[in-house]
């Protein structure tokens, strides 16, 4: 089993366990499994505030920074700091995207090898998780594709430049390198009952172990499991099915 | 060449439109932290961009300096000020004027004609030409200077810094920044293009480097826990800044923004404008001695202090800066835990020795520690023989070893089985505080995802209790949950209230330091508790059952509440609080922990002693904590093979094997070392500050 099948399953197996009352307790608690503990060692080194920027190399003179400069425009989010590719005309909803979860350690040496391959491959957005907490949540790094073919050649280029990069890893989210390094995700479409993949599927789950809180641990998650495949979605793999949304599309 | 001085009774003064009068209570949870629990209803007074120190001043006078908004006498201002708030102004102007005259000399109220009366903006706009350079961006923007990224005409990027305006000051020190540049020839200076004067602007034009501040790319490295690159990054600034002595250079005004790190690892160092010859000796004083307080060496912060002139800088002073620099490279810490308030920083700087790493949470490193600690003796001559002796010397000190050799025991295997259970949420009814307080030590001691959940879980079953609820307020800081933390601090209150005295509220207070200091970088509002803490102390805090007059006189548990709370930086200590330790140590009462921790808030050597002249406890468990918080007084690797020792005898004794698992998760992260914040953990007493009968150890 795959770092992120067994991150997955840990993670319901607790759920089923020791569940709260509230399904948007339990989402929630489930979005953020797999989020690195803070403490003030990593706290310290990175700093506080928007100090991390200067770990990712993205302050005045940054490696990272320089890179960027030429081509992307960069904006301040809620939790994140956002960066679309300048000349980029409007489009639409993306087609897929990518996580990328190196440990926090990691980072300071791996962004910026993560941010050459994003715009060779003109990547036309992405964002990364702005202060020490947006950096300790597994899904620090999203980027955003408009056609599947695209978001595999950066895996394949993401592959060779962080090789023996130490991984996190995204919970619920499709392996795409065999290490949880990198993985993949479908948004919902947009105007549905989630913003964002993890966001649609840990709704789900929640729902499904709190109606079945009569039932023991294994049957309960067995259960939520086998709704979630009648989705269409590979619950083996964490991917959505062509029939998955379809629903949400409708609607 | 001094600027000329305005006349401060008949002038008429501004406050700029970009100085900035912030209430303390109004700025982040670090930066009050930072200040200190004094500043409780001032404000800071700043001005970005500009050469001016920060100040703080009461809420009144902060009142009073906004009445410069608009052009004023001193005396016009503080009449208006008088009458609107129904006071007397000459009591006013009496208590003000000081304060008043000080925010002047400060350049924080400047004549209303004065060229610092308006907002900085660049003189320069993209595309313009200047000196035949093509201005490309502003790179940096002071009160007197400003420094561009421009083109040569041969195309070559070049950083042009020049004057504002044609004041003789600053284009004397661009003067002098070239004569150095010229002299020093590049290697670890920029070279130097050309210099001038255009439209009466000075100007100097020097080599671009890419790169970043050596601080960010410090930064980068303990990011990354790279100790070896680390070094080799300090040892490099060194050799540089030892190199530039060589040459007979004091580059007179050290920070980590006048030191550049290229792309390939070479240092570059800026800002030659405060730059001069290493002098003759017998030059004694300085009027123009530039620096950033937090470099200052101790004579340098003791003049100032005593408002004398500065003495001179030296190759052993600028030994002193360079050392506070590596010293931060190294930890991103201040030797001497730096207060923001500048007269306790300079008489820190004029008192303190630097703080060994562990005794800032960081991994000691004895070799380099030693190296630093001599480079930053209080006196001169005890310092290295100059600033390439320092260099060698640190670039030969080894790299730390690692932890006392693993070797795999009982103790081991209690912590192994102790996790498992936990991801597996195995724990039974019992012990459930202590458990989900173990889950969130592992979890951190391990930077363990699944760990952290499972310690958020078990944490949902315990009472909420004022410790039940310490738990939930650190668990979400660990879990950076503002939300979260906010609700268990008023369940915390909520749960606290009710105390009025005697051991419960001590451990209470006890435990709301350790909320008051884990939770200090999150944005929940603490100054509820804070409050309510700072009026505990306020109250009895006897051990009941003790005998009064023995309790009074020799008790250590108050003294060690308050120590807690005065280090969370919440709680302004107590003014009996030092006579009380006075008291304590004559009784010979008080335990490592009480002793280690009065060391901690007052730097007192004495402190030290008396912690390390302490017996240390006979139980296992307790021993092992006891040499943890050693080593975090000391860094004293031997204190780690100490505990490491003392919880294989506790897993082979009868202590309970998760409170064993709890010493291993501290022992992983030594330099976070803490106790558990109850009186008792899986049923094991811990009895912390503890009056001991006629002082007998």
């Amino acid at each position: 089993m795959g770092r992120i099948a067994r991150l997955s399953l840990s993670a319901l197996r607790m759920a089923a366990r020791d569940a709260p009352d509230d399904p948007a307790a339990l989402a929630q608690w489930l979005y953020r499994y797999g989020t690195v503990p803070r403490g003030p060692a990593i706290e310290r080194d990175f700093g506080p505030d928007d100090e991390p920027m200067g770990a990712l190399g993205l302050t005045v003179g940054g490696a990272a920074r320089r890179r960027l400069e030429s081509a992307y425009e960069a904006s301040t989010l809620q939790g994140w700091y956002s960066f679309a590719r300048s000349a980029a005309p409007a489009r639409l909803a993306a087609a897929c995207k990518l996580y990328v979860s190196p440990i926090p350690r990691a980072l300071p040496d791996a962004f910026v090898r993560i941010v050459e391959v994003f715009v060779q491959a003109e990547v036309r957005s992405f964002k990364v998780g702005r202060g020490i907490e947006g950096l300790l949540r597994p899904d620090k790094i999203m980027a955003y594709f408009d056609e599947r073919p695209q978001l595999d050649v950066v895996v394949a280029r993401l592959m060779d430049r962080l090789h023996g990069c130490p991984v996190q890893g995204v919970p619920f989210t499709a392996d795409e390198g065999g290490d949880g390094l990198l993985s993949s995700g479908v948004d919902p479409p947009w105007g549905g009952t989630a913003s964002s993949w993890r966001a649609w599927v840990t709704a789900r789950l929640a729902a499904g172990l709190i109606a079945r809180r009569d039932r023991p641990p294994a049957a309960a998650l067995a259960g939520t499991l086998s709704d979630l495949r009648s989705h269409g979605v590979d619950t083996a793999r964490w991917r959505a099915g062509a029939a998955t949304f379809r629903p949400e599309a409708a609607a | 060449m001094n600027e000329a001085v305005p006349d401060i009774a008949e002038a008429r003064f501004i406050l700029p439109p970009d100085v900035k009068l912030l209430p303390v209570a109004e700025l982040s949870a670090r930066l009050r932290e930072r200040i200190g629990p004094g500043a409780q209803g001032h404000s800071v007074v700043t001005r970005q961009g500009f050469r001016v120190t920060s100040r703080l001043v009461p809420q009144p006078l902060a009142l009073l300096i906004d009445e410069f908004r608009a052009p004023a006498r001193l005396t016009d201002a503080v009449l208006r000020f008088a009458r609107s708030n129904g006071q007397d102004p000459q009591a006013v102007l009496d208590l003000a004027f000081d304060a008043l005259a000080t925010l002047v000399e400060a350049r924080l109220l400047v004549p209303q004609d004065a060229p610092e009366a308006r907002a900085l903006a660049p003189t320069l706009a993209p595309g313009q030409g200047f000196a035949g350079f093509e201005i490309e961006r502003l790179v940096r923007s002071l009160e007197d200077s400003e420094v561009f990224r421009a083109r040569a005409p041969d195309g070559r990027p070049v950083a042009l810094k020049l004057a504002r305006d044609a004041r003789p000051a600053m284009a004397e020190l661009l003067t002098r920044e070239a004569r150095m540049l010229q002299t020093l020839d590049g290697g670890d200076s920029p070279q130097l293009l050309s210099h001038g004067r255009e439209h009466g602007r000075g100007y100097v034009a020097m080599e671009w480097c890419d790169g970043v501040s050596i601080g960010v790319a410090a930064q980068q490295l303990r990011a990354a826990r790279d100790r070896r690159r680390l070094r080799d990054l300090v040892a490099r600034m060194l050799a540089a800044y030892g190199r530039l002595h060589e040459r007979g250079v004091l580059h007179g005004d050290i920070h980590p923004g006048n030191c550049l790190c290229r792309d390939d690892g070479r240092i570059v160092i800026l800002d030659f404008g405060h730059a001069r010859r290493i002098g003759p000796a017998g030059f004694t004083a300085d009027l123009a001695r530039a620096g950033i307080p937090q470099f200052y060496d101790p004579q340098m912060a003791q003049a100032v202090r005593a408002g004398m002139v500065p003495p001179a800088a030296s190759a052993a002073s600028e030994q002193y800066a360079v050392a506070v620099l590596s010293y931060m490279l190294l930890t991103g810490l201040h030797p001497i835990d730096a207060p923001s308030v500048q007269d306790e920083l300079l008489r820190r700087i004029a008192d303190r020795p630097p703080l060994p790493f562990a005794a800032r949470g960081v991994p000691s490193w004895p070799a380099v520690e030693a190296v630093l600690a001599r480079a930053l003796s209080h006196r001169p001559e005890d310092r290295h023989p100059d600033v390439a002796s320092l260099a060698r010397a640190f670039a030969a000190a080894d790299l730390p070893s690692d932890r006392p050799p693993k070797r795999r025991d009982a103790a081991d295997r209690c912590f192994d089985a102790a996790t498992k259970a936990i991801k597996a949420l195995m724990p039974g009814p019992r012990w459930r505080r202590d458990t989900a307080w173990l889950a969130l030590r592992a979890a951190q001691a391990l930077d363990d995802a699944e760990l952290l959940a499972a310690a958020d879980r078990l944490t949902a079953r315990v009472d909420a209790g004022w410790a039940g609820c310490t738990v939930a307020a650190r668990l979400a800081e660990a879990r950076s949950d503002a939300r979260a933390q906010a609700r268990a601090v008023g369940a915390f209150l909520a749960a606290a209230q009710g105390l009025t005295g005697g051991p419960a509220l001590a451990r209470a207070l006890l435990a709301s330091a350790h909320i008051l200091e884990g939770c200090a970088s999150r944005s929940a509002d603490l100054q509820p508790l804070a409050t309510w803490a700072a009026r505990g102390l306020r109250r009895p805090l006897p051990v009941a059952g003790r005998r009064r007059a023995f309790a009074v006189a020799v008790d250590p548990l108050p003294a060690f509440v308050a120590l807690s709370l005065v280090r969370s930086g919440r709680v302004p200590a107590p003014a009996t609080l030092e006579a009380h330790l006075q008291h304590l140590a004559a009784n010979r009462a008080g335990d490592v922990w009480l002793w280690a921790l009065a060391h901690d808030v007052f730097a007192d050597a004495r402190h030290r002693t008396l912690a390390l002249s302490l017996d240390l406890p006979r139980r296992p468990l307790m021993r092992g904590f006891a040499s943890l918080r050693l080593y975090r007084l000391t860094g004293d690797a031997r204190r780690l093979v100490d505990a490491r020792d003392a919880a294989t005898r506790a897993a082979a004794s009868t202590t309970p094997a998760w409170a064993v698992a709890l010493l291993l998760a501290e022992l992983r992260m030594p330099e976070a070392a803490m106790l558990p914040p109850f009186p008792t953990v899986f049923g094991v007493p811990i009895p912390v500050a503890a009056a001991r009968p006629g002082g007998a150890p």
